[in-house]
Parts: structure tokens; C-alpha cells; sequence
């Protein structure tokens, strides 16, 4: 186990940056997930920890050793691959023990490990298989038990569920959960889908054209997106972004015509100046919704109602703008029916329109 | 209506082409199996009756042809050795790294097959003489390298195009130098088809016949030898097809047994 450092990492491709200046802690038994669109640099950013790519500049520090100029294999990391890249000319057994045998590990050691990696993966019966004898799920565990039965102090994975069919990867998803609540190795987990990144990491860093833009938990990146483009990219349907005007010196915010009390600790945040605009961000799941029109509340015109089985997501129209509200699966509309919207106040965010940056509330400023 | 018409072309197009390879080989084996008082009677009989060795062992035992056996068999390995020594990791640079004039050397290795070898032809027997490898097997095997590389370049190049590069780097991440990852990853996978790329460089060796003849006096290679014999020496007819069968069958089985990988030098996989 050990801490992970990127140091200012720049790697180019050309004239393109794909990871450009990147600073990122990973505590020692964490679960960090990089999250991103693909093309903002998050497989490069792991590749670099892996010793895969050669950087342009920065450091990387593993376990509080730089091991910048070391080879893949001398950094005490593991790594499980999109395309899985298991040997396909060797069976699951001389697959597991590759590693070990590179490394001269003892025979009696060796097999004892590997049996214990199989049992923990589940792929005990499949050890004298070749991979093409195997499913796209059964050669996933074998990549991964290659992995960790190197007892590496850092795993690397990079979008390792992205090729197994859906209900596949649910259940993959709760053993990589698992797996690590039980090796505890300091985890680097490449995605680009934002269900994996919320439900697997301690921490999430989001990035964007090779930078991180935030890194925080789950609930934090969720709740209170850095920006409109986190915002944005996680939840599904993503944050909705409503026009505003701040008035009364920031105590309120005028949406569609209609007055939204802000709740105190907007009032001092920098950037909330009376007449000034903002973009008002509200999940779709932070609406009250009416029929009746209600003070704190704009409206709306029903356009598309989509039941999901456990919610009803609502298409409206807010002045023009679309708008996605999820509702409890019984209530009743109607296309074309006018309802009123009211943001719950402490979920409620406010942006800087120019630069898409969220503005940070007086008491959320101090506590950090 | 349309498609029917388009495949019955092609198989029509494909049955003449296939016919133009094939008759000729079809009359050579079957000249090959005929007594020598059947080729020389006229008009002379298609099918040998009764078939007959005699041929065959005739040329067997006809002065040079077990030495230049020996020699071509002997050229060609020298030639396999060397194409694959060189074109491999050519073929390995090309599948794996991006570099300036990439695509220019690409190009240019299959641009050298435009020149023709006869305009070579003096220029290379002179230098041959000065240099001491005229009349040299591995003087004929230099030239037959030069003439397979293009070709070892080619099929390696698909060869480890179709060995993933991560595979490479998951035995890197396990411990393995960039060396040993190659060794124990790499090449264990490419060997089938590197394999295809030697059996088709020993073909196109042991069916060279132009270098051969003009770069060889004493030490002939087999189709040296018999171009010499044919065109020089008038040999009898049961000579020439016996040798000419003796040349065909080895390259026929061997390109038989490889065709799958022939196919992946057109970029077609058939898995």
C-alpha cells in the first residue's frame, strides 16, 4: 500500500496537451477514480503512473519514492487493461503467475498465491483453460487476478468494465468494490462513466481537456459541482442551468420572471453582486413540483413525460430553456400542462455565467 | 439479379485466371509420369499409359541436379536467415512506433519490386567478381534477401500488427524489461506468422532463377541449372518436365500449408 503522486504531470502528443500541468494526492488505500469524456487525458494521466508513457515534465511518486525515470515493472504497480491483455498463448494459470515467475517468486509461494487470487476472483475451475475458452467476463477476472496477485502496492485499471454487456458490468462493479475492501491497495480507476465513478471511488477527479477541474467525494462532486461542466457531465440527466439576475444584494434570485429567496450564506460569496447574472444550477431531483403556482416557485410547460419505473422524468420548458425534473412515479401530468418549478434552496447552486465556475457559499469558504 | 451477375464474373474470371496457373502444371506433372518413347512420339498422348517413374528417376540421376539441390536448399536458408534477421524488425518498427517518413519508408521498400532485376544484371556481376562472391552461395542468397525483403517487411509488418502492443505493455507492468516482454510475449504469438514469412522467402528463393544463373558458374542452384540444361545444353524433354515437376511440387505444398498467412500480406484476416 502507498500514497500515489502526480507531480505537475505533462505529457504531449505533438502539439496536443493531453495532460497538461496535472497535480494529484492519492491517499494510501484509497479508491480514486479519474473521470472524464473520452480525449481529456485520464488514460494518458494513468499510463504515466504506470510508467507506460514517457512524460514531458512532472514527477510521479509512488509510496514517497520518485520512480519518474523506473520501468513499469519496478514501480509496485499493477495495472488491468481495457482490452483486458491477457496472454492469449498461455492458460489462466501460467497467466496468473507470469509476474511471479519474472519475479523468481518461490514455487510453493507462487502457487499458493495464485490459487488465492483465483478463489477471490472465482476462476479456480478455469485455471488450465486458454483465454480464447473463456468469456469476455471469465478473461476480466483473469486480468484482474493477474493483477492483484502481484500484491501490488498501487492498481491501475483502466476502464476495465467498459466491454462487458450491462448486467455484466453491475455485477463486476460490486466485486471491484469488494476486492478492494479486501486487498485495501491504493486504487487509480480510469472511466468515463459517472454511475461507475460515484458508486466505486473514495474520491472522484474529474477532468477536461488534461486538467482536473475537481477532485472531491462522490456526494461533494455530485451535490456541488467546481462548475457548470461537472455539473454537467455527472448525473443522468445531467444539473439543469437557469439564467438569473441576483437582487436584493444577493438575497435573491430572479428566474423566468419569478423571485428565488437564496438562502444566507450566498449573500457575501464572491461573485454574487446585486443586478449581476448568474446561471442557477438545480438537479433534476431538487424541484418541488406544482400545479398551483406558490411563492419561490417559476413555471413551466410540461413537454415529454418519460416513466422509468422507479421515477418520471419530466421534459419542461422554462421560458424557452428545457428543463428535466424527475417526479415520484404516481403523480399526474399531462403534455402541454403548465406546473410550477421550486428549486429546494440547499440544493440550489449558483454559477458565474462567463467562466462556468461555481460560486462558493460564505459557510462552504469557511469550512474548508 | 445484379449480385448473381456479379458473382458469376468473378467466379468465371477467377476460373480462367486459376486455369492459367494451372493447366500448365497439370501438362508438366503429367509429362513428368510419361515414358521417354511416349513424349517424343507424335502425335503425343495427354494422359501417360501406363505411368511410369522412369522419367523422374532419369532426372534424379542426371549429372549436378542432387548438388544443386543441396546448393538452392542451401541458398535459401542463408536467404530465410537473413530476411528474417533484417525485415522482422523492420516489420516490428513499423507495427509499433510512429516516426518521421514512416509512410514514406513504407512505401518505399515496396517501390524497390518496380525495378526491374535485368537492368541490374551487369552492374551486379561485375561487383560480384570484384568483391569475391561471384560464383558464391551466399552471394546468390545477398541478392535473393534483397529481392524477399520487401515481402519479410510486409508479412511482419501485419504479423505484429495483429499481436496487441498492449499485451507488450501488461508483461512490462508485470516485471518485464521492453526486451522480455518481446521475447516472452511478442514473439510467442508472432511465431506463426513469422514462420509463413520464412516458408514464403524459401519459395521465392528456391524458385529465383535469374540472379541465380548470372551470378553462378560452378556452384548452380537447381533453377540454374535447369535454365542452363534448357536453354543452353538441350536437354531431352523428359529432363525438363521431370525437373520442372521437381521444381513445382515443394513451393506448391509449402504455399498450400501457408495460404492463411499469405493472405494477412493483403491486409485480409481470416480467422
Amino acid at each position: 500500500m502507498a500514497t500515489v503522486l502526480l507531480d505537475r504531470v505533462t505529457k504531449r502528443f505533438g502539439r496536443v496537451r493531453a495532460v497538461d500541468g496535472v497535480t494529484l494526492e492519492v491517499r494510501d488505500g484509497e479508491f480514486m477514480v479519474l473521470l472524464g469524456p473520452s480525449g481529456c487525458g485520464k488514460t494518458t494521466a494513468l499510463r504515466c503512473v504506470a510508467g507506460l508513457e514517457r512524460m514531458d515534465a512532472g514527477r510521479i511518486v509512488i509510496g514517497g519514492e520518485d520512480v519518474t525515470d523506473r520501468q513499469p515493472g519496478r514501480r509496485g504497480i499493477a495495472m488491468v487493461f481495457q482490452s483486458y491483455a491477457v496472454f492469449p498463448h498461455m492458460t489462466v494459470r501460467d497467466n496468473i503467475t507470469f509476474g511471479l515467475r519474472i519475479r523468481k517468486t518461490p514455487a510453493e509461494e507462487t502457487r499458493q498465491r495464485t490459487l488465492q487470487a483465483a478463489e477471490l476472483l472465482q476462476i479456480g475451475e478455469l485455471l488450465d483453460r486458454y483465454p480464447a475458452q473463456l468469456s469476455g467476463g471469465q478473461r476480466q477476472r483473469v486480468a484482474v487476478a493477474r493483477a492483484i496477485v502481484m500484491q501490488p502496492e498501487v492498481l491501475l485499471m483502466d476502464e476495465p468494465l467498459s466491454n462487458l454487456d450491462a448486467l455484466l458490468r453491475l455485477q463486476m462493479r460490486a466485486e471491484l468494490k469488494r476486492l478492494h475492501r479486501e486487498t485495501r491497495a491504493t486504487t487509480v480507476y480510469v472511466t468515463h462513466d459517472q454511475v461507475e465513478a460515484l458508486s466505486l471511488g473514495d474520491r472522484i477527479a474529474v477532468m477536461r481537456s488534461g486538467a482536473i477541474v475537481q477532485c472531491d467525494t462522490p456526494s461533494a462532486i455530485y451535490n456541488r459541482p467546481a462548475s457548470t461542466f461537472v455539473g454537467g457531465f455527472i448525473g443522468s440527466p445531467p444539473m439543469n442551468f437557469f439564467g438569473g439576475t441576483v437582487e436584493e444584494g444577493g438575497r435573491s434570485v430572479r428566474v423566468a420572471g419569478t423571485v428565488l429567496g437564496l438562502e444566507e450564506r450566498w449573500a457575501g460569496a464572491e461573485g454574487i453582486r446585486a443586478g449581476g447574472e448568474v446561471l442557477v444550477g438545480v438537479r433534476p431531483e431538487a424541484f418541488e413540483v406544482t400545479t398551483e403556482t406558490r411563492a419561490g416557485a417559476f413555471p413551466a410547460v410540461v413537454v415529454v413525460i418519460e416513466p422509468l419505473g422507479g421515477t418520471t422524468l419530466l421534459t419542461v420548458s422554462v421560458d424557452g430553456e428545457t428543463a428535466k425534473v424527475t417526479v415520484a412515479p404516481d403523480t399526474d401530468h399531462d403534455p402541454g400542462q403548465r406546473v410550477w418549478l421550486r428549486p429546494l434552496p440547499d440544493r440550489l447552486r449558483l454559477m458565474e455565467p462567463g467562466s462556468g465556475r461555481a460560486v462558493i457559499p460564505t459557510q462552504e469558504g469557511a469550512r474548508r | 439479379m445484379a449480385r448473381a451477375a456479379r458473382t458469376a464474373l468473378l467466379a468465371t474470371i477467377a476460373t480462367l485466371i486459376a486455369a492459367w496457373v494451372l493447366f500448365p502444371i497439370l501438362l508438366i506433372s503429367l509429362a513428368a509420369f510419361s515414358s521417354r518413347a511416349q513424349l517424343y512420339s507424335w502425335p503425343r498422348a495427354i494422359f501417360p499409359t501406363p505411368p511410369t517413374m522412369d522419367t523422374i528417376l532419369f532426372f534424379l540421376r542426371a549429372q549436378g541436379v542432387w548438388q544443386a539441390t543441396l546448393n538452392s536448399l542451401i541458398v535459401a536458408l542463408f536467404t530465410i536467415a537473413l530476411a528474417v534477421a533484417i525485415g522482422a524488425p523492420a516489420g516490428y518498427a513499423l507495427s509499433r512506433f510512429r516516426f518521421p517518413g514512416r509512410e514514406g519508408f513504407r512505401l518505399g521498400i515496396l517501390a524497390t519490386k518496380m525495378f526491374p532485376a535485368t537492368v541490374l544484371a551487369i552492374p551486379l556481376a561485375v561487383a560480384y567478381i570484384r568483391w569475391g562472391l561471384y560464383d558464391n552461395l551466399l552471394g546468390v542468397a545477398i541478392v535473393h534477401t534483397a529481392l524477399a525483403l520487401p515481402f519479410a517487411v510486409v508479412i511482419t509488418t501485419s504479423v505484429f500488427i495483429g499481436v496487441p502492443m498492449e499485451l507488450e505493455e501488461a508483461a512490462m507492468t508485470l516485471g518485464c524489461t521492453r526486451l522480455q516482454a518481446f521475447l516472452r510475449v511478442a514473439l510467442p504469438i508472432a511465431l506463426p506468422g513469422l514462420a509463413a514469412a520464412a516458408i514464403f522467402t524459401f519459395v521465392l528463393s528456391w524458385n529465383e532463377v535469374f540472379a541465380a544463373a548470372i551470378l553462378t558458374l560452378h556452384n548452380r542452384t537447381l533453377p540454374a541449372l535447369l535454365i542452363n540444361a534448357v536453354a543452353f545444353a538441350g536437354a531431352p524433354l523428359d529432363y525438363r518436365f521431370a525437373g520442372g515437376f521437381f521444381m513445382i511440387v515443394p513451393a506448391m505444398i509449402i504455399i498450400f500449408i501457408i495460404r492463411r498467412y499469405l493472405m494477412t500480406l493483403w491486409g485480409v484476416t481470416i480467422r
